[in-house]
């Protein structure tokens, strides 16, 4: 389309002159053909016709969209956007408001860079898969922090500061809340990065979370619950799509979560909980 | 980088429905095929969300996945079936004529566009409707821009010469099915 042809300007030349399409010097070109040519610019007029009235039109087939059943639809395909409940564990939304909520300590530590993605689709996918509600208190924290974890993408933590001094102090600040020994050295996982220790809070006690960024299976974290019973040896679940190894011990509950395959975390999470002390 | 575009993709696709559905009529000219369609370039975008490049248009990616479905896959089924390809009496405008007959206008425009052969009429669609431009239709299409080009001025040629007589207009009880 850079060549300026020398002959009379074609149909298509004319609709792509009309569509704002051509090259300054081609459009020249077309230009100066209908200035001397009284039956190109006719045939110019009849391929004028038309334009926005195609638009319009078609806008209107968007709204007959069987839009809702499309929905329904996405939100029953595997993996979009977490693996549904079994159809016996669905209760409905507003179950899940009446338990303790998971909120953070920390000023201004908002789901920031996970709020787009949030926004967009975590209303339907709730209303439309229902949320699985444990039974048992001593699992709901659990499933607090799973679905906030599912709310994390890699963006989330990926700007966090790896500064070892800043890591140092904050990962001290977590451990001396839950009670815990908690040294970055302590915790650090085999070519997963370290991003973050912060203090959440679950029902009126400390909730501790250790952020990690796995460069193939995004964010995992490690939660401390300080509120545990009994002890638990590793035990294995899902929960909001996501893989979870749980353990508890001297008061205090574990969950290695993330999307990391299972027999993998379970692996890191047996590593955790030999290093972890009181 | 890779969980993000997964993310994305995931993310995104509910906002696209309606407009992957728009493309499936204008590629098959049935509603049912249509939402079959948007439905296996959901399982295919979530299968190989990987592959979406972040940063690069949705949509875009969306609908050469839907087209691939349709010329690779559904097409050649309904055609081993017997069922015809773009049957003019299940076109865009008698599927949807019962909410579009307040508006006559582009319940003709619709209908004149479905009588376009298929090349011109999808050409036509991306260029138009879903705003591509020259040289992105022509990617989507794997043609040259020439022919893009070419495509479009005989779709307007034709759409043209029916706006002298357009149809003669009936009452929109008439016109359901």
């Amino acid at each position: 389309m850079t060549e300026i042809p020398t002959g009379r300007p074609a149909d298509a030349d004319l609709v792509a002159f009309l569509d704002g399409e051509l090259p300054p010097a081609q459009a020249q070109w077309v230009e100066s053909w209908l200035a001397r040519d009284a039956e190109l610019r006719r045939r110019r007029d009849v391929l004028a016709q038309d334009g926005g009235v195609i638009t319009d039109a078609f806008e209107a087939l968007i709204a007959q969209a069987p839009e809702a059943r499309l929905k329904q639809m996405l939100l029953g395909l595997p993996g979009y956007p977490v693996e549904r409940p079994a159809a016996n564990n669905r209760r409905p939304f507003f179950v899940l408001r009446s338990r303790p909520r998971l909120a953070l300590l920390a000023a201004g530590i908002a789901l920031f860079a996970a709020g787009v993605l949030v926004d967009r689709f975590l209303p339907e996918w709730r209303e439309a898969a229902g949320i699985e509600v444990a039974s048992d208190s001593e699992d709901e924290w659990r499933q607090a922090v799973a679905e906030y974890m599912s709310l994390y993408t890699p963006e989330t933590i990926v700007g966090l500061s790896d500064d070892p001094t800043h890591m140092e102090h904050e990962f001290a600040a977590v451990g001396a809340k839950l009670g815990i020994n908690l040294p970055p050295s302590e915790v650090s996982l085999p070519g997963i990065a370290l991003k973050r220790a912060q203090i959440l809070q679950y029902d009126g006690k400390p909730l501790g979370q250790v952020a990690y960024l796995d460069p193939r299976d995004g964010v995992m974290a490690l939660c401390i619950y300080a509120d545990s019973h009994q002890d638990i040896a590793p035990t294995t679940e899902q929960r909001a799509g996501l893989n979870i190894v749980h353990w508890a011990s001297h008061g205090r509950a574990f969950m290695l979560v993330g999307r990391k395959a299972m027999p993998e975390l379970r692996d890191l999470a047996s590593l955790l909980s030999q290093r972890l002390t009181l | 980088m890779i969980e993000s575009g997964q993310l994305e993709v995931r993310a995104g696709l509910v906002s696209h429905l309606a407009r992957l559905w728009r493309y499936g009529l204008v590629l098959s000219g049935r509603r049912d095929v249509a939402e079959d369609l948007v439905q296996a370039t959901c399982v295919r975008a979530l299968e190989r969300s990987s592959q979406f490049a972040l940063g690069s248009r949705l949509d875009r990616w969306l609908f050469s996945i839907l087209r691939s479905i349709w010329l690779n896959e559904l097409r050649s089924r309904r055609i081993r079936q017997g069922e015809g390809v773009v049957d003019a009496e299940t076109t865009l405008t008698f599927e949807g004529v019962q909410e579009i007959e307040t508006n006559i206008l582009a319940r003709q425009v619709l209908r004149r566009v479905q009588m376009l052969p298929q090349a011109q009429r999808e050409t036509l669609f991306l260029a138009y409707v879903e705003g591509l431009t020259y040289r992105d239709t022509a990617e989507m299409l794997d043609v040259p821009i020439g022919t893009v080009m070419s495509r479009l001025a005989a779709a307007r040629e034709s759409l043209s010469k029916l706006n002298p007589a357009p149809e003669s207009v009936s009452s929109p009880q008439s016109q359901r099915r």
